[in-house]
């Protein structure tokens, strides 16, 4: 381009904050150093804005390095914007929340209120489960899922039912393992799952006398629950999730369950 | 720990500095922290993407300090480094916060125009392009406001009377 007759573009200001902040485009970095070589009350100056810089950065670094303070966790701003909303038209909310889920594939979820049923103790049981064992460090499960077909064996026999734990891999969540849990009538089991953030979340699974009932969706502060009925089955599903990503959750044990026996 | 969380919260250390540089109170530094994850929370679905999303959240920062809908107080200078002396540290750390006081002190002493370029550009790093985006401003304008920002901070730092003794100006 610049030949040997062609006027060199001209140094310009922006020139000299571009090569402070190296930022210069590499076909202008000769022109800028040449002009410093020759000026260099001009490279003196630049040098000490660069140096500036730096000391500002430096100041600030204690600020940087700070733990951040826990109110601005995210976690803890979205629970401030539930709350938030729920305060400000928490009957509205709830009703569109039930419509929106309800919209979704097809499911019909109907008002926990409207009607009691033996679904409540099951959700009870299972959320009370729930609150008991996914805040617990070292012994969340009784059967790690590690230990392969003896959870689904074991499981399986309590419960009077073949009983295989719902493969959730596929929407994010790991199987950690399981525990039976007692009941007013025959036993329970819980499967607990956890994802890479370390969030948990149950499936709980009760035999009972009931089928054929539809999602159902629970909040109770930030825990969320769905439950429902089939193949003589209660089935809960609990956790801290956003509403869609536990319906996904409940959609694929419905799956599973539907492809055989299982759980 | 949900998706925003897993983009936002790296965000945080840098936009509580740059909340920090601009109205060098710890406090309001957090409010406007707070106001500006929010904002971008019920933003988030319209937000450009995410490989701009730094400079999109220095925008909404910004805009909300510039604005000033809520005011994200200053108090006295002197109430400000009153509160860092208390603060416990090691002497080394101490000792930087003295380096880093006497520099935010005069800082401080420049327009909030010059302390926002010399932050996005030198401090948080921002391309040209981007910090025009966060201020709404063209180009050029970033480019001699950085120009003049920097020959100002220089002037400052060079200077000895500056805010070297603020609570003996304040009774002549």
């Amino acid at each position: 381009m610049t030949g040997p007759n062609t006027p060199a573009t001209p140094i310009g200001d922006d020139d000299l904050q571009a090569w402070v902040d190296r930022r210069l485009p590499p076909d202008r970095i000769d022109a800028v150093d040449a002009y410093l070589a020759a000026h260099p009350e001009v490279a003196s100056r630049l040098t000490r804005y660069a140096v500036q810089g730096i000391a500002l950065t430096a100041g600030l670094q204690p600020k940087f390095e700070e733990p951040i303070p826990a109110r601005l966790r995210i976690d803890a701003l979205l629970a401030l914007r539930r709350s938030r909303m729920t305060r400000h038209v928490s009957q509205a909310a709830a009703i569109l929340l039930v419509a929106g889920l309800s919209g979704m594939g097809g499911w019909t979820v109907h008002d926990w209120s409207a009607r009691g049923t033996p679904l409540r103790a099951a959700t009870a049981n299972a959320v009370a489960a729930y609150e008991t064992y996914t805040v617990e460090a070292r012994h969340p499960v009784e059967v790690r899922a590690e230990d392969g077909t003896h959870l689904a064996q074991w499981i399986s026999n309590r419960l009077e039912r073949p009983i295989a734990p719902p493969d959730l891999s596929s929407v994010g969540w790991r199987l950690m393992g399981g525990r039976v849990l007692p009941t007013a009538n025959a036993p329970a089991a819980q499967l607990m799952y956890d994802d890479d953030h370390g969030t948990r979340l149950t499936v709980y699974v009760q035999p009972m006398g009931i089928d054929g009932e539809e999602f159902r969706y629970i909040q109770k502060g930030d825990v969320r629950t769905i439950v429902w009925a089939e193949r003589r089955l209660a089935l809960v599903v609990t956790g801290k999730l956003p509403e869609d990503a536990l319906m996904t959750v409940a959609r694929r044990v419905k799956d599973a369950v539907g492809e055989g026996g299982a759980p | 720990m949900s998706r925003i969380a897993t983009l936002l919260e790296p965000q945080i250390p840098a936009l509580r500095r740059y909340a920090f540089a601009l109205t060098r109170d710890h406090a309001a530094t957090d409010d406007l922290v707070q106001d500006t994850l929010e904002r971008a929370m019920s933003r988030w679905m319209v937000r450009a993407g995410d490989a701009e999303l730094r400079a999109w959240l220095f925008a909404i920062l910004h805009n909300l300090f510039i604005d000033g809908q809520r005011s994200y107080r200053r108090r006295p200078l002197h109430d400000v480094l009153d509160d860092e002396m208390n603060q416990p540290g090691t002497p080394a750390t101490q000792e930087a916060g003295l380096i880093g006081r006497d520099m935010l002190a005069r800082f401080g002493a420049l327009s909030k125009e010059h302390q926002t370029v010399l932050m996005l550009v030198g401090v948080e790093g921002l391309a040209y392009a981007s910090a025009a985006r966060v201020l709404g401003v063209p180009l050029g304008t970033v480019m001699s406001r950085l120009s003049r920002a920097r020959e100002q901070f220089r002037r400052l730092l060079d200077d000895e009377q500056v805010i070297s003794r603020p609570e003996l100006r304040s009774v002549k």
